[in-house]
């Protein structure tokens, strides 16, 4: 049987992933994973070493236990954790992509869909087109200043605010768009296809359908309907306590699709994450932003309609905080 | 030969209008020196050569003179005296058949879209109208978003509008309406932003084919490449439909686009080029590429791409079929030329009209497919 090729959700993190997987993934022909960072680290060993608090990656190994327990056993408890954990220190000399193979056989008619924000990093990229080159590749955007902003507040909420330049986050964004962009274009026609998140979230159905159409699958409007329901994806909910995360906190938090436009933003304003000074977006972010569709045309990232929205509505728009 | 006078003189190919089997050549000569402009007009057979030809009117404003060669029977000399007078800050661009004209307002060196007008006059009846100002007001006009052409095809007058951070947006009405109210049909270059930042060519298809093909050019170019630089060509047809001829697939309010052609942006070299003339006629339909060789800007956001500034190589596609474009051979270009402004069909191939140094120049190369 010739398995479907798996598609990869390529973003910064905080830019509506989890979501956006776990949609795609409750297609009848696809399956959404958690993180699992399978190309981060040369083998499944090397990522169990690397799961490790302070120094490692914690919990680097969870969505991996939980993916193999949902696919293997079909259910997520302690007890099928355990039995993954033998099976993983089984494999441990595996590479991650053959990890990655072992899943989709598993997943099988379905294909896989991977978010894990690990795999957008340079290195972990050009692993991931080496052992996946004919894949499906999916750029994912949110506005740089709903991104930063919402990596900044996770920053301190891990108390880890205080070890990290916050004018970082703008770098972090432009870097990994930019890296994005670039592969992209290295891509076959049609293998590679940029979505901006606000869009997702305005109006989620006809973006489904399209990518159905792009990945060829049943865009019957029951596969669509299910797609509505990332909440009924099997890690929209923290997974058993030797194995609680493995996927966004928020995302898991409150899963449901929230449909509606997005609270617009500026690129103008100083950044409100840097607190001893006062810092506008560099040049290349804005260009970066005015590619990547934030320009201020529609209300994603126009500072006045914004303000005058909320003087003349109430400020209706919603807030995008909790999605991840 | 050119002497050293003549290196003062930049000629610049700024219409071509069929006749017969050739062409009308309308080169406009600056004296960089002087600041002295001059317009000649040339008969060119199908393979761009001949001589000199006299103008029907020499006080003809540039942006006029290639309508009054085309539509000779209507009173554009006299919409254009009109036009003067209720337009002294200058012409930009026109567009017009025997009936109506309308023209842009401006002095093409001064981008500010605000300041811009577009006026309306009659030319196809016996009695003289003033020009009539169409609101602009939906077209959201600023400094750096600016209507940069106009194309009227199938009775529908299209309105370009650049947005180097936004992308291009197109705006359509009836030419012959009573109160004409410019309503959108594409907008944020395409769904592809500020790489698609302004329709740099046009051309009406047949009215077999229907609609206009649109070639576009990105941000102004700059040291930063990111993304598929390369500039598309879409079909606008004359409903609400669009298609992408050779570009970026991609998400669109109007569904999934893809590339008729399985043409990549930049017809798959995804430098920052442009598209600089779109042709049809009966040999086929020509594109036009030409690469950036201006200066690098650190943020884009707000300059427009300059056209002048695509005066690299050149790359010339045709199309073999409603899906189907060829490389056809570069032709030596831009060689001691510069930028292609405009181009057309005759039954020989492909003439393209550019900048050249000299005076009594005609800054035309002519292709064969």
């Amino acid at each position: 049987m010739t398995l479907r090729q798996p598609l990869f959700i390529l973003c910064p993190g905080r830019s509506f992933s989890s979501v956006v997987c776990a949609a795609i993934g409750q297609h009848p022909q696809m399956f959404g994973l958690p993180e699992v960072n399978l190309f981060i680290a040369p083998t499944v060993r090397d990522l169990m070493d690397a799961d490790i608090p302070f120094f490692g990656i914690p919990g680097a190994m969870t969505g991996l236990r939980r993916a193999v327990a949902e696919l293997m056993f079909g259910v997520q408890t302690e007890e099928t954790v355990n039995q993954v954990n033998d099976w993983l220190r089984g494999h441990e000399d595996w590479t991650g992509a053959r990890m990655f193979e072992e899943l989709r056989k598993m997943a099988a008619p379905r294909a896989l869909v991977d978010k894990s924000p690990t795999n957008s990093q340079g290195k972990a990229l050009r692993q991931l087109h080496r052992a996946y080159p004919d894949a499906w590749y999916l750029h994912l955007a949110r506005h740089p200043r709903a991104t930063c902003r919402s990596r900044a507040a996770a920053a301190y909420r891990n108390r880890r605010g205080r070890q990290m330049d916050t004018t970082d986050l703008e770098m972090l964004w432009t870097r990994r768009h930019r890296e994005l962009l670039d592969f992209g274009r290295g891509l076959a026609p049609g293998q590679y296809m940029y979505l901006r998140g606000e869009d997702f979230f305005e109006d989620p159905a006809p973006i489904l359908r399209q990518i159905c159409a792009w990945m060829d699958l049943d865009d019957a409007e029951a596969a669509i309907g299910a797609m509505l329901h990332p909440e009924d994806s099997p890690f929209a909910r923290p997974g058993p306590d030797n194995a609680k995360n493995g996927n966004n906190p928020g995302f898991m938090a409150n899963p449901a699709l929230r449909i509606g436009k997005i609270k617009p933003e500026t690129l103008d304003d100083p950044l409100e994450w840097v607190e001893d000074r006062v810092v506008h977006f560099g040049s290349e972010t804005r260009l970066l932003a005015a590619i990547l569709g934030y320009d201020g045309q529609d209300g994603a990232d126009d500072g006045r309609q914004a303000r005058q929205q909320g003087q003349s509505e109430g400020g209706k728009a919603m807030g995008a905080g909790g999605r991840t | 030969m050119t002497t050293a006078s003549d290196e003062t003189i930049l000629s610049v190919v700024r219409d071509l209008v069929p006749a017969g089997d050739g062409v009308l050549a309308l080169v406009e000569e600056t004296d960089v020196d002087s600041g002295r402009i001059g317009l000649r007009l040339y008969r060119l057979d199908a393979r761009g050569e001949g001589g000199e030809a006299d103008l029907p009117d020499g006080g003809m404003p540039v942006a006029l003179a290639g309508l009054a060669l085309r539509f000779p029977e209507a009173a554009i000399p006299r919409a254009g005296a009109a036009l003067a007078k209720a337009a002294p800050e200058g012409l930009r661009a026109a567009a017009g058949d025997g009936t109506v004209l309308f023209a842009l307002t401006g002095d093409p060196d001064v981008h500010d879209g605000a300041a811009q007008r577009l006026l309306r006059v009659r030319t196809g009846t016996a009695r003289q109208t003033a020009p009539k100002a169409i609101d602009l007001g939906p077209l959201a006009l600023s400094g750096g978003r600016m209507v940069t052409g106009l194309v009227l095809a199938g009775g529908l007058l299209h309105v370009f509008v650049a947005d180097p951070a936004a992308g291009f947006a197109v705006f359509r009405t009836r030419a012959d309406a009573t109160k004409p109210v410019l309503a959108p049909v594409l907008d944020r270059g395409a769904q592809r932003f500020a790489l698609n930042a302004m329709i740099s060519a046009a051309s009406p298809l047949s009215e077999d084919a229907g609609g206009l093909l649109l070639g576009t050019a990105p941000l102004a170019g700059g040291p930063v490449q990111a993304g598929d630089w390369g500039p598309e060509i879409l079909h606008l047809d004359p409903g609400d439909g669009w298609e992408i001829v050779a570009g970026q697939p991609r998400f669109t309010p109007q569904g999934l686009k893809r590339p008729l052609s399985g043409r990549m942006p930049g017809f798959g070299q995804p430098g920052n080029a442009a598209v600089k003339a779109i042709a049809t006629g009966q040999a086929g339909t020509f594109a036009v590429l030409q690469d950036f060789l201006g200066e690098s800007l650190p943020d884009r956001r707000g300059a427009l791409p300059d056209l002048l500034d695509y005066m690299g190589p050149v790359r010339i596609f045709r199309a073999t079929g409603p899906a189907g474009w060829e490389d056809l051979p570069s032709p030596d270009l831009p060689g001691d030329a510069g930028s292609v402004g405009v181009a057309v069909v005759t039954g020989a191939g492909v003439i393209l009209g550019h900048e050249g140094v000299g005076a009594g120049r005609v800054p035309v190369t002519f292709v064969s497919p």
